[in-house]
């Protein structure tokens, strides 16, 4: 019997208040986008009535998209770095997992941990660390290594170009590939091979007959992710790309709307194309996926046995440290050096040194300061108002049965579809009639709470999902009510589960570039933005030294959550 | 005897459209124990979660002294934690960042006990359960048989009127399982609780109930009490669900010998048996059901004049405490279990003798 007093239990309103704010969120700037992408003025300025009607629907957008601007070279070029990066980025991480988690390898631990750096890292600050390692004239790589290439007769590295981007973005998407496949691995059943060795098979035959199809869905899992998120990547492709004038979709969706003059309703209509693309590729994913694992986890808790390499112990560990080496030391020692300098030279040994640039930024370059304080207070508020919405969204999907779960599900899942530059115009265009939403970081906190909305609710769940139910049954049983419940059981349980939720938002809060270039502005300026003006203002040590109290933060942060936690930060 | 404990009636649960449990009723007096007994999926920890409240039927009433906890017509609905009972999960679901105290002092907390009343109650019944020098310890760092004692504790420790066991036994291993099984007992015999117990193993069916509801895909196959169900099934299925059951097959016919039924196999051997689930009529088809612990052997054939069979050992497994024979004879395999004081070997003639009052027809 549905009694009016039913529709007000706490669940109810709990759910309705969710759900009310992840519409608010998520379709709406959708909505917009859609509208935009048919209309041929920015919709921001034609008259809304109308537009509902339905009678400024258009498809000139997408002819001038074809005709004039090139979209169809655009895609081939998101397709190509992004094929590239995710073919390099299989190799490598695939091959990492197997050697550090079934050979007998040295230091595996280490090198797992050190495989996560560049996970961590700030893509836009490794594409600029790179930029300053092999840029064809004052590249350090380049200037060190050139006796060399002129005895070869070959010429110098050039980072700018599609095969550096692949470069750049291969390196640092490898991590993805290697924890999707190190995640299977270590929990396959060792069983499985050990019968394949007893009837006959050397390692390597089971290796390729047994293990790598095992964990195929894995490999797949992890590889569509990678090409997804190529496909939607910004800053790589920005700082390596836009010098040389290559273009990809997401540079050039930027530029249509920083552009001269401005081309709003094209940018709505581009990214409405990249959305459809990227939305197919999750689709996919997700039916892959679908297919779980083969592998079956065991409860015996044993581990597969590592192979023994003999003399090869050693090759291999100098490719997983050449790995680590090229992700994190070099850049980092690149970084490092060129922030210490007075200004930039062609050769180094003519360089003159200051720790200045670390005393002065915060002064000569206010921006700079800003940036960092708004940084950190966009970190701190968003990560905490988003373990609440997403920790209330987990807790309802999986502690309750409530109806409208599933579409409470797809809507809070639906941004990782949309590329973030794309979102970004979405958001732009629903809210930028708000005189005190616009240009602020408000607007920031609500594009980077959105986009993130899937991580922060995939990072809790999976914690959620490991508490027994019965634990907390059995309170109910005892006598404690709900609230009870939650405060005695659910929450000390789930603490190490929401730190490590609370770290993964701050990290990436605080290095997000590709919506906050569109929705920054000079008063509400962040990091990522303020490293990205920077180099294209040249100014390079400042810049360094920026990138390098970025890395500090982010990596303080995981420090601090890791001693708390002591988990590790999930990511999938 | 007297007040009815729990009353159950027209009990039906479903899932996403599938019924788990499929319209059952029954009761159970103040201080019986039951058990619910059945295969994986038969309804019968459904049932129980629905009685302590995780579940909510879809039609039906229960009531629990007296005082009804649900009904759908009347949209009562009274939530777990006011029902007053008490569960040991199957899990044990004992609180990993409680110490042991802590976990069993739980109820009484939020029951608002003083502080000095808790400390003595769970000293208690630490010792009771052999836990006292666990206490500080952090509940993770017990063995599957500690932990078991702690979730028991738990449940004992508020003294409530009736407890709900949901397979509490079966994620230890054999050895232990059968010593918890009679520490339960022992406690059932000592504390006033009454209960109700979940299982797909006969063997706990069997030493911890006063009465055992065997269910099959959601209804109640049969009720009664241990014995009952041993020496007495009423249908096929609560007959293979005991251990070491014989089925023989067979057609009746009018009976040589009074007042015994009489059943005809394929081989033209005749069974005499001395007790019916159901009136039957010569032609029927039947089945008699012949625990294996009653047919004996001899080498030599027994001065009997009825159910004796001739046959030839055709395995021998030895158990230790026990042996089970495979017997081919004129009633097909048969399956014998005795002592171990006199071994046949396989391949050997043997004589098999089943007095008719333990041949039951189904």
């Amino acid at each position: 019997m549905l009694r009016l007093a039913n529709l007000f239990r706490p669940k109810i309103v709990v759910l309705a208040l969710v759900v009310g704010i992840v519409i608010t969120l998520v379709a709406a700037p959708t909505f917009m986008l859609i509208l935009g992408a048919f209309t041929s003025e920015p919709i921001f300025e034609t008259d809304f009535i109308k537009l509902l009607k339905g009678e400024k629907f258009t498809l000139a957008n997408f002819e001038r998209l074809w005709i004039k601007f090139d979209a169809l070279p655009l895609f081939f070029n998101s397709l190509y770095i992004s094929l590239g990066s995710t073919i390099f980025s299989l190799v490598v991480g695939a091959s990492l997992a197997w050697i550090i988690t079934r050979t007998d390898v040295p230091g595996s631990r280490t090198l797992r941990a050190s495989m996560l750096i560049p996970f961590y890292c700030t893509p836009i600050v490794g594409a600029i660390s790179w930029s300053m390692l092999a840029s064809p004239k004052a590249g350090l790589l380049n200037v060190f290594l050139s006796p060399i290439f002129s005895f070869f007769n070959i010429g110098p590295f050039n980072i700018y170009t599609p095969a550096g981007i692949i470069w750049v973005m291969g390196i640092y998407y490898a991590p993805i590939v290697f924890l999707f496949c190190a995640g299977a691995l270590q929990s396959m059943d060792p069983a499985l091979e050990e019968s394949s060795r007893a009837s006959g098979a050397n390692h390597f035959m089971t290796t390729m007959k047994i293990t790598f199809p095992l964990i195929s869905p894995a490999i797949l899992g992890g590889t569509l992710l990678v090409f997804i998120l190529s496909m939607a990547a910004f800053g790589i492709p920005a700082v390596l790309g836009i010098p040389e004038s290559f273009y990809v979709v997401t540079t050039r969706i930027l530029t249509l709307i920083t552009g001269y003059p401005p081309e709003h309703s094209l940018a709505a209509s581009l990214g409405l194309l990249l959305f459809i693309f990227s939305a197919a590729g999750v689709y996919l994913q997700k039916k892959i996926l679908g297919k779980r694992q083969f592998v079956t986890v065991t409860g015996k808790g044993f581990r597969p046995r590592k192979i023994k390499m003999g003399k090869w112990r050693i090759p291999l560990l100098l490719v997983c440290v050449l790995y680590v080496f090229l992700s994190a030391i070099l850049p980092t020692a690149a970084l490092l050096w060129t922030s210490l300098l007075k200004y930039l030279v062609i050769h180094p040994s003519r360089a003159q040194y200051t720790i200045s640039n670390y005393l002065y930024i915060w002064f000569s370059y206010p921006n700079t300061a800003l940036a960092v304080k708004n940084s950190l207070f966009i970190g701190v508020i968003g990560a905490s108002l988003g373990i609440f919405l997403n920790g209330g969204i987990s807790w309802i999907l999986h502690r309750t049965r409530l109806p409208g779960r599933s579409l409470l599900e797809y809507l809070s899942m639906f941004p990782i579809t949309m590329p973030a530059i794309v979102f970004a115009v979405a958001l732009l265009w629903t809210w930028i009639k708000v005189p005190y939403l616009y240009g602020t970081i408000w607007l920031l906190l609500i594009a980077y709470i959105t986009v993130f909305m899937p991580f922060g609710i995939r990072s809790i769940s999976a914690t959620i999902v490991q508490i027994d139910k019965t634990l907390e049954e059995c309170a109910q049983v005892t006598g404690a009510s709900w609230f009870r419940t939650l405060r005695t059981i659910t929450f000390p349980l789930l603490k190490p589960g929401i730190i490590a939720g609370w770290s993964l938002l701050f990290i990436m809060f605080s290095r997000e570039l590709s919506s906050s270039v569109l929705l920054c502005s000079s008063r509400s300026t962040v990091m990522s933005v303020e490293l990205y003006n920077l180099y294209w203002q040249g100014f390079y040590p400042v810049l360094a030294v920026l990138a390098i109290v970025q890395s500090i933060i982010t990596f303080g942060i995981l420090a601090v959550a890791h001693k708390l936690g002591g988990t590790s930060i999930a990511i999938t | 005897m007297g007040e009815c404990a729990l009353s159950v009636k027209d009990l039906i649960i479903e899932y996403d459209g599938v019924r788990a449990v499929d319209r059952i009723g029954f009761d159970v007096e103040t201080g019986e124990h039951i058990t619910l007994l059945g295969p994986s999926g038969c309804g019968k920890t459904s049932t129980l979660r629905g009685v302590a409240g995780l579940e909510t039927p879809t039609e039906g009433t229960i009531t629990l002294f007296g005082k009804t906890v649900f009904c759908k017509k009347k949209g009562i609905n009274i939530p777990t934690e006011k029902r007053e009972l008490s569960i040991v999960f199957q899990s044990y679901a004992i609180w990993p960042h409680l110490t042991v105290f802590e976990n069993v002092a739980y109820p009484l907390k939020v029951k608002n006990y003083s502080r000095k009343e808790i400390k003595e109650r769970v000293r208690t019944i630490l010792e009771l359960l052999g836990l006292q020098d666990f206490a500080e310890r952090s509940a993770t760092q017990l063995s599957g048989g500690q932990q078991q004692r702690v979730a028991l504790a738990r449940a004992l420790v508020y003294e409530p009127k009736i407890i709900l066991f949901d397979e509490p036994l079966s994620n230890l291993d054999a050895k232990l399982r059968a010593k918890m099984r009679i520490e339960l007992k022992t406690l059932q015999r000592n504390l006033q609780f009454t209960s109700i117990y979940v299982t797909h193993d006969q063997e706990e069916a069997l030493v911890l109930s006063d009465r055992i509801i065997l269910m099959n895909n959601g209804r109640i196959e049969q009720e009664g009490s241990p014995n009952e169900i041993y020496t007495k099934p009423r249908t096929q299925f609560a007959a293979r669900f005991i251990p070491s059951a014989n089925l023989i097959k067979g057609v009746i016919v009018e009976s040589s010998c009074k007042p015994y039924y009489e059943l005809m196999t394929q081989e033209d051997v005749s069974v005499m048996c001395g007790t019916t689930a159901e009136p039957v009529q010569p032609g029927q088809e039947r089945m008699v059901y012949i625990s294996a612990s009653y047919p004996r052997l001899s080498s030599s054939a027994p001065p009997k004049d009825v159910n004796v069979w001739q046959g030839r050992v055709k395995m021998r497994i030895f158990v230790g405490d026990y042996v089970d024979y495979v017997i081919e004879s004129g009633v097909g395999d048969l399956q014998v279990r005795t002592l171990p004081d006199v071994l046949h070997d396989e391949g050997q003639g043997i004589f098999i003798f089943t007095d008719p009052k333990y041949c039951h027809l189904i």
